[in-house]
């Protein structure tokens, strides 16, 4: 379905010429990929200079799907559920899938979850690829359908929010069921949560691993971190989230997209 | 941790827990490029730490230290110090270097720097947590892992000025196991 949704695209490109779409879909370099432009935003949890400067790039429109995940294995057999090193992936790696080459037909265009960090870098790497950083999709996760930063909209807050207050369904939406947003990126709330690049660089105030509680001892210049904006909570959820998380887990709402730096 | 799946592997090979399975090279302090796995068959300890750290890197370094000097006379030529920059960016071979002289840290140590993403990834590996918040700082998790003959993590250190005990111990154990 992505596919075709790209031909269709290209072929109305190549009908009505390029520059005929927004800038957003002209600029897309790569299949399957976004343009972002750059831009200047504050982190939640911020450098204390303030905003960090961030270059273009590309992000995947969809996070990767079972099909495309499936595909990957088969490439690259190290990958697979059976033949995994422990050290790199735990024992919920693939556990949806019925065998270690095989998927159900619905789960083609489901995205692929239960899948570890290091197996995520591990594919966006043979695609060319790498994880988005964590600023990268922050920035973009900020969009709503109509605006590059809703971070402010209230309505959008709350519908991320609600999301978060949900338990994760049984059965996970496929790509694109949930909104598109200007960019022209899906999914970037309401369907799964998603590994980015430096998930290990973050921390949070509290409990969130029992190896890491919040303490000047364990972590050098510790103190020194302060959310930018405290009020904005659905940030505070996916920062304490990631710094829960170790490089092994498989989660069921845990996924991923690849990114991709551009010279500008 | 399961061990009993690879109770069979001879002394020393890379278990399927095993670090060494981690595909990166690094360079040390001088300007060799090296790989963690060169340690196989001995005792690794690992901490991540950047040069220009003036708070608690030197503590962790002293920490490690006491740890090397407890087992230096029995099991010296076993064991093997590592410390991996988290700033590889500025940590050149040469600043690492001047870094070892200063501190006068024993040739059973190395300090390695290297691709950031390998960075990342080695820090997945040992749990630590890292995060730049300043143009010169980083905030980390202060961990010392032990490794033993296979790669794997057998032991962790945190916090610091820890009675080194506990550590010397289990690098003892992870001697004689092999």
């Amino acid at each position: 379905m992505q596919r075709l949704r790209i031909m269709t695209g290209l072929l109305l490109t190549a009908l009505l010429g390029p520059g005929f779409f927004s800038p957003v879909l002209a600029a897309a370099a790569s299949p399957g990929m976004v343009r972002i432009p750059g831009g200047s935003y504050t982190p939640f949890y911020a450098l204390k200079k303030g905003p960090v400067k961030l270059p273009a790039f590309e992000l995947d429109a969809y996070p990767v799907s079972n099909a495309d995940y499936l595909t990957f294995v088969r490439q690259h057999p190290r990958w697979r559920r059976d033949q995994v090193k422990p050290v790199f992936a735990d024992r919920q790696y693939l556990l949806h899938w019925p065998d270690p080459l095989r998927i159900l037909p619905e789960q083609a265009q489901q995205p692929v979850n239960y899948v570890s960090w290091f197996a995520a870098r591990a594919y966006c790497q043979a695609q060319g690829k790498k994880l988005p950083t964590q600023d990268q999709w922050e920035f973009v996760a900020r969009a709503s359908e109509s605006a590059a930063d809703a971070s402010a909209d209230p309505r959008f807050r709350q519908r991320i929010l609600d999301w978060y207050a949900r338990p994760t369904p049984r059965e996970l939406g496929s790509l694109g069921s949930t909104y598109r947003n200007v960019y022209g990126v899906y999914d970037m709330h309401g369907l799964l949560w998603e590994w980015v690049r430096d998930f290990n660089t973050v921390m949070v105030t509290g409990e969130s691993r029992e190896d890491s509680s919040f303490d000047r001892n364990l972590f050098c210049a510790g103190g020194a971190l302060d959310g930018a904006d405290p009020s904005y909570y659905a940030s505070y959820m996916r920062y304490a989230f990631r710094s829960s998380l170790k490089g092994q887990y498989g989660l069921k709402n845990l996924g991923f997209r690849c990114a991709k730096e551009v010279t500008p | 941790m399961d061990h009993s799946q690879h109770a069979g592997l001879p002394a020393g090979a890379a278990s399927d827990q095993s670090l060494y399975h981690l595909e990166a090279s690094w360079q040390n302090q001088q300007a060799q490029t090296v790989s963690l796995a060169a340690a196989q068959g001995k005792v690794q300890l690992v901490a991540t730490v950047y040069a220009s750290c003036e708070n608690a890197c030197p503590r962790i370094i002293a920490d490690m230290k006491a740890i090397e000097d407890k087992l230096a006379a029995s099991s010296g030529a076993q064991l093997q110090l590592t410390l991996v920059s988290i700033d590889p960016e500025v940590d050149t071979p040469a600043r690492l270097q001047a870094l070892a002289d200063k501190i006068q840290l024993s040739p059973r140590w190395q300090l390695l720097t290297g691709d950031p993403d390998d960075v990342l990834t080695l820090a997945a590996l040992l749990g630590v947590q890292y995060k730049k918040i300043s143009e010169t700082d980083y905030a980390h998790s202060n961990i010392i892992s032990v490794l033993n003959p296979a790669g794997e993590i057998v032991h962790q250190q945190q916090g610091l000025g820890v009675d080194p005990a506990q550590t010397v111990a289990a690098v003892q154990a992870a001697l004689s196991a092999s």
